[in-house]
């Protein structure tokens, strides 16, 4: 019976040895280390570039001891996401840097909820990190990191809109058109392409920019970030006998994101008014 | 068939013993010292060297009361699962139980023993003066450095200077001058290592180890020599009594855990949450995590509850009776364990469970070993 119990006591060890071979390690850091262990929750719809979305960043404690100070850290490359909010408290760091308000005992878990914006100029995918950390030793460390892949599609509404014509005492008038980008994120190859009629006219068109862009050149495209415009400040001619009635046609294009709304082109006409009514 | 009148030598005993040990001298091996043990005590139960007719004696009885409390201990703590990763140690010292007890130890298989504690400790402390050799700061730099599984603080170091106790039969018996310059060697790295750790505790337990022959021979000698190391130990490096009054404040909160929790204690592993419950780290005198409350009977009082501090008196009442009349090696190893058992051990050490599992387990008056018979 003994022998028995013997032979039992050996196969617990063998089975010991074979589940935990650094159960002497363990043994030599006993009770002072944690093991963070994070998770962080992506989107798994196709988020539009300038758009904020909920990052539920978990965090666990596998390990035998307590973790004191604990930390969390979002990155993503190339400020591909800039922080919104936090839903952590008491935290004193800069933007992503998440102290929780209390130690993550053995077997204990938190959650952060970040809420961050995804740049405007973000293309494809937006690979986000998460990295845990407390004070003291940690067992795992390399399970301390988590990853989520943001799919990203560039969305712009580009609203074209008429702000002013006037008509100044010699006769030229000058026709102002914003073109406004609505959407949440930014286009860098930004074309606009008008008209005017007739198409004998003389007209000049200036470019200016409100807010962060760039005008389209001859060879290069433009680029609006969200909330910019540009204005475009054309300079026709007086009305004479043979041009009556003058015409714009105006569109704003964009090779690089996808366009919604239908806001984007812009069609004007107006005649002589002494002409039309027939008095002069 | 040999019959009971011949028993078989403890050869795979000794060989798995001193395996164990010597595998968790450095840490890439210590993964290996397990299965070492494992196939050891399987080699020897098929050699027929454990007799396990055997009638088990008091000290092995309160042992095994010790591991069934760890083991209740464990099943109810309030997260069981701590206490079964810090498991192992518990369960390689019940093995180390048997092939202790139930092995025919002859003087020179226990001789052979002792050297190789002699070389595990020896081994150990080496790798601690090469760490300070290597950069390593003296002090606790010095042992994290040295990553040696059985010494996570510089006080662990006590379990080697302990050893001095058998020093004097040791070298009272080595013949050749190869054997007494070994003797020298392993003292000075053993000593040595105490000095690069700052071990006040250690080296107290040396003088306390040699300190028993002297006292023997010389009294009034032994009486001042420690008076003087005990001065001495107590100014040493500008530490003054700081570290005893943060003890104090962990001793206050182990009673408090263990009153809390006094049938089955916090459970093995538990004390570190536990302390922050009942004395948060911002009103301790050392803020610094603290998994055990360096005293191995508040310990098992906080960790295991009244049972564990009963089986462990019982343990070290045994143990105390198991002392063989003017061994002073017996007496010596006893009497400088004593403050590392009160000042420092801990169950979360592979150390403590391997050398309390000896003590139980060796025979100690049928064939007392000549080296460990010291000097009488």
């Amino acid at each position: 019976m003994t022998r028995l119990l013997f032979v039992a006591l050996l196969g617990l060890a063998a089975a010991a040895s074979l589940l935990a071979p650094q159960w002497s390690r363990a043994q030599s850091l006993a009770g002072y280390y944690h093991d963070l262990v994070t998770r962080l929750r992506g989107p798994t719809t196709v988020q539009a570039a300038g758009s904020t979305v909920v990052l539920p960043a978990d965090v666990f404690n596998t390990g035998l001891g307590t973790a004191n100070a604990p930390t969390l850290l979002l990155s993503a490359g190339d400020d591909a996401l800039v922080l919104a909010t936090s839903g952590c408290r008491d935290s004193p760091a800069p933007l992503a840097a998440c102290r929780l308000a209390a130690p993550l005992q053995p077997a204990g878990s938190a959650v952060a909820e970040y809420i961050v914006r995804i740049a405007p100029s973000a293309r494809n995918v937006v690979v986000v990190g998460l990295t845990a950390t407390a004070d003291g030793v940690d067992a795992q460390p390399e399970n301390n990191e988590s990853f989520a892949v943001i799919a990203v599609v560039r969305r712009v509404a580009l609203q074209a809109r008429l702000l002013s014509r006037t008509t100044f005492p010699d006769g030229n008038q000058s026709v102002l058109v914003r073109i406004e980008n609505t959407g949440p994120s930014d286009t860098q190859e930004l074309r606009v392409d008008w008209q005017v009629s007739p198409g004998s006219l003389p007209v000049s068109a200036q470019c200016s920019v409100i807010g962060t862009g760039r005008c389209p050149g001859n060879t290069q495209l433009g680029r609006l970030d969200p909330g910019a415009s540009l204005v475009y400040s054309f300079a026709f001619p007086p009305f004479t006998a043979q041009t009556p009635n003058m015409g714009l046609m105006l569109s704003a294009t964009t090779s690089d994101a996808s366009e919604t709304g239908n806001g984007n082109t812009l069609s004007l006409s107006w005649s002589d008014p002494i002409s039309s009514d027939g008095f002069e | 068939m040999r019959t009971r009148a011949e028993p078989v030598p403890a050869l795979a005993s000794l060989s798995a013993l001193c395996a164990f040990a010597l595998l968790q001298s450095a840490d890439p091996l210590a993964a290996a010292a397990l299965p070492a043990l494992v196939v050891g005590a399987a080699i020897a139960l098929l050699r027929g060297e454990l007799d396990f007719a055997r009638r088990a004696e008091a000290a092995q009885w309160a042992f095994g009361a010790l591991l069934l409390t760890w083991c209740l201990a464990t099943a109810f703590a309030p997260d069981p699962r701590i206490g079964l990763a810090l498991s192992v140690p518990p369960l390689a010292a019940a093995i180390v139980l048997v092939l202790a007890a139930r092995a025919h130890w002859t003087p020179a298989a226990r001789d052979a023993l002792l050297v190789g504690l002699y070389a595990t400790a020896g081994v150990q402390c080496m790798q601690v003066l090469l760490a300070l050799a290597g950069g390593a700061a003296a002090g606790p730099a010095a042992v994290q450095a040295a990553a040696v599984p059985w010494l996570v603080a510089p006080n662990d170091l006590a379990w080697c200077t302990c050893l001095l106790a058998f020093l004097p039969g040791t070298w009272a018996h080595a013949r050749t001058s190869v054997a007494r310059a070994a003797c020298v060697l392993w003292v000075g790295v053993v000593l040595g290592a105490a000095l690069a750790a700052e071990s006040r505790l250690a080296l107290a337990c040396a003088v306390l180890a040699l300190g028993v022959p002297l006292l023997q021979r010389r009294p009034g000698v032994a009486v001042l020599a420690f008076t003087a190391a005990a001065a001495l130990l107590a100014v040493a490096w500008g530490k003054g009594l700081a570290s005893l009054a943060s003890r104090t404040e962990l001793w206050a909160a182990a009673i408090e855990l263990g009153a809390a929790r006094p049938w089955t204690g916090i459970g093995p592993g538990g004390f570190m949450a536990a302390l922050e419950t009942t004395l948060p780290a911002a009103s301790r005198i050392d803020p610094r995590g603290m998994p055990w409350p360096h005293s191995l009977p508040l310990e098992a009082f906080a960790v295991l509850g009244l049972p564990g501090l009963a089986a462990l008196a019982a343990v070290g009442l045994a143990c105390l009776r198991r002392i063989p009349n003017r061994n002073a090696a017996s007496f010596g190893i006893m009497l400088a364990a004593s403050p590392l058992v009160l000042l420092e051990a801990s169950l979360l050490r592979t150390w403590v469970w391997f050398m309390l599992a000896l003590l139980c387990g060796l025979p100690a008056r049928a064939d007392s070993p000549r080296a460990m018979e010291g000097s009488r």
